[in-house]
């Protein structure tokens, strides 16, 4: 885009004002005076807008690096074209990854066939980040025109984490038909004492009372509380409302990705079957599922998902159609882990609503709050009484002060469920 | 040649020859310069150019935008949204109005729910207690939701006149820590 400055609008009155007085005093020393403005005036006019024709090439110097990692970045440009008398270049730096090192701004002169570098560091935070185009402004010597463009150059940092350590959360009475951890209410194969029961033709001899048979003669079979698997699906809420931040600009998103991680693992290694949604305007689902393949998926899924990229989402979002989805994708015998900051109302009822249709649904809240303003101490007794709602409807909360690690938060709040 | 690049050509021709009248004044000698067109010519030029120093004074300076790209994403905390309308309340346009409104029905709605579970009431008589004001001893807390306020006491008045915050912030902020207390005491 070619734009006029109007840097050296009204520049003919320099050259006119010495003129005219010059002319009307008869002085010919002040009209004299007049030739420097007329030489402003030329430079001004004559100089043409510069043609920006720019190779630019981008190095990343580790393109997968850890969740942290200083990764250092070099822009190349050579100039194609003629001189550039003023060239201002900034960089795209994608907007989740903070500069820590020198600056992705660049202003120079660059001479025809030349190459400017410039160099910076940002530091690596989970999720693929894709650069933006380069943003370049050349004006002319007399900067009364410049030329505005932009260059793009393919460049993605990826940086997917490691799920965090497990943290094993005691689930709600639904399982599936398969064998796993989950006590349930009826006998049959497992570890904990049901019931002893009359012996009947079949019963495994590894299950029979012996000590009842040598003291009466009865045979009795011994029943065990049967132990099945779980299916569970993560919902992380990934709304713009979630996106609040703990004032160290690490959002509730990185903190739900964290729990969901920990609790993925622990579930995983228990044997449930475990999937994956997102609550939001940008749609992610990963069917529950077991195994190895499983655990890499959820890992990539959580590191990488639009659903939960540290950038909050701009497209505009209705609850209903978002929870229709969810249920549309759950086994009927699923629970759902429903990860939020609970940063207002309109969660609460999408997490009454899975419940309602036969959903159990745990909540895991990282509390964000904090109590140094008013705004912030209304915000934190809201947060408070959405909790008591929840947990009056049935609805267990896990209210996980962040400065502590996640696995503390549940097993403290596990605690004061019933087994 | 453009018009612009023309004149510039022909400013710049009569400048190297006003140049070369100065060097050599012999060369300008046969010129005379005492009569009225030539001081008509002076006055146009000098109007021309308070016509330009006009121009100047009035004239936008566009320039390229760079983005801003250094920043790291902010997240606010909750509740920062309440506190930039509180700051900002004090306005009388129309947006401000709405914001107040908006601030209003948040901090009602909240007081409702804390008053039902601290007194363990329904919510006709938690809308009771809050527009007759008796939820709280503090009366700028109260007058937030009262239907009728009391009087505000002179004190306050002048303590408000001098005070950089709105009223309707000092009444706010009052009734926040009256329903922390209330909450704290109930937990």
């Amino acid at each position: 885009m070619r734009r006029e400055t109007e840097r050296w609008r009204g520049i003919s009155a320099l050259a006119l004002l010495p003129f005219g007085v010059g002319v009307v005093l008869r002085e010919p020393g002040i009209l004299l005076l007049g030739i420097v403005g007329i030489g402003y005036a030329a430079y001004a006019a004559n100089t043409t807008p510069p043609e920006v024709d720019v190779t630019i090439e981008r190095d990343i110097d580790e393109p997968d690096p850890d969740p942290g990692e200083e990764v250092a970045v070099t822009l190349s440009i050579t100039n194609d074209g003629p001189l550039l008398a003023d060239l201002r270049i900034v960089d795209g730096v994608p907007p989740a990854l903070e500069t820590t090192e020198g600056s992705p701004r660049l202003a120079t002169a660059l001479r025809s066939g030349k190459t400017a570098h410039l160099s910076y560091t940002v530091e690596a935070r989970r999720g693929r980040h894709e650069f933006e185009p380069v943003f370049l402004v050349a004006r002319n010597a007399s900067s009364s025109v410049e030329r505005e463009t932009t260059v793009a150059v393919d460049s993605t940092v990826t940086c997917v984490p490691t799920l965090s350590s497990p943290a094993k959360l005691p689930l709600r009475g639904k399982t599936d038909t398969r064998v796993g951890r989950l006590t349930t209410g009826s006998g049959g194969a497992g570890v904990e004492f049901f019931a002893v029961r009359e012996y009947r033709p079949g019963d495994s001899l590894s299950r029979i009372d012996w000590r009842r048979l040598a003291k009466t003669g009865d045979l009795a079979t011994v029943e065990f509380h049967e132990e099945r698997a779980a299916s569970v699906a993560m919902v992380l809420d990934g709304r713009r409302e979630a996106y609040v931040g703990d004032g160290q600009d690490t959002s509730a998103m990185e903190y739900q990705v964290e729990a969901a991680g920990a609790v993925a693992q622990a579930l995983l290694d228990a044997g449930d079957q475990v999937g994956l949604a997102g609550f939001g305007p940008r749609w992610t689902w990963v069917p529950p599922g077991l195994g190895r393949d499983q655990r890499a998926r959820l890992r990539n899924e959580l590191a990488l998902a639009e659903a939960f990229s540290p950038v909050p989402p701009e497209e505009r979002f209705l609850p209903g159609l978002s929870l229709r989805r969810i249920r549309k994708h759950l086994p009927a015998s699923a629970q759902a882990v429903f990860l939020t900051p609970l940063s207002d109302d309109a969660v609460v009822r999408s997490i009454e609503r899975t419940e309602a249709f036969g959903h159990p649904v745990t909540v895991i809240s990282p509390d964000l709050t904090a109590t140094d303003t008013p705004g912030r101490r209304l915000a934190t007794m809201e947060r408070r009484l959405r909790i008591r709602q929840l947990r009056e409807r049935g609805i267990r909360v896990v209210d996980w002060d962040v400065a502590r690690p996640v696995a503390v938060a549940v097993a403290e709040a596990a605690r004061r469920w019933p087994s | 040649m453009r018009y612009r690049e023309l004149l510039a050509v022909l400013g710049i021709g009569l400048g190297i020859l006003g140049l070369g009248f100065a060097v050599w004044p012999a060369v300008a000698a046969g010129m005379n310069t005492e009569f009225v067109p030539v001081t008509v010519v002076g006055v146009i030029a000098i109007l021309a150019a308070m016509w330009g120093y006009r121009a100047r004074r009035g004239a936008t300076f566009l320039r390229a935008d760079p983005p801003v790209v250094e920043d790291p994403l902010a997240y606010g905390r909750p509740g920062d949204d309440l506190d930039a309308t509180l700051r900002r309340s004090s306005g009388p346009t129309l947006e401000r109005r709405a914001e107040r409104r908006e601030a209003h029905k948040r901090l009602r709605s909240l007081a409702l729910e804390v008053i039902q579970v601290t007194e363990d009431c329904d919510r006709s008589a938690a809308v009771d207690l809050l527009e007759e004001g008796a939820w709280t001893d503090d009366p700028r807390a109260a007058a937030l939701f009262a239907s009728d306020p009391s009087p505000t006491p002179m004190r306050d008045v002048l303590r408000g006149l001098l005070s950089e915050r709105s009223p309707f912030e000092m009444r706010a902020t009052h009734a926040i820590a009256a329903l922390e207390t209330r909450l704290e005491g109930a937990a």
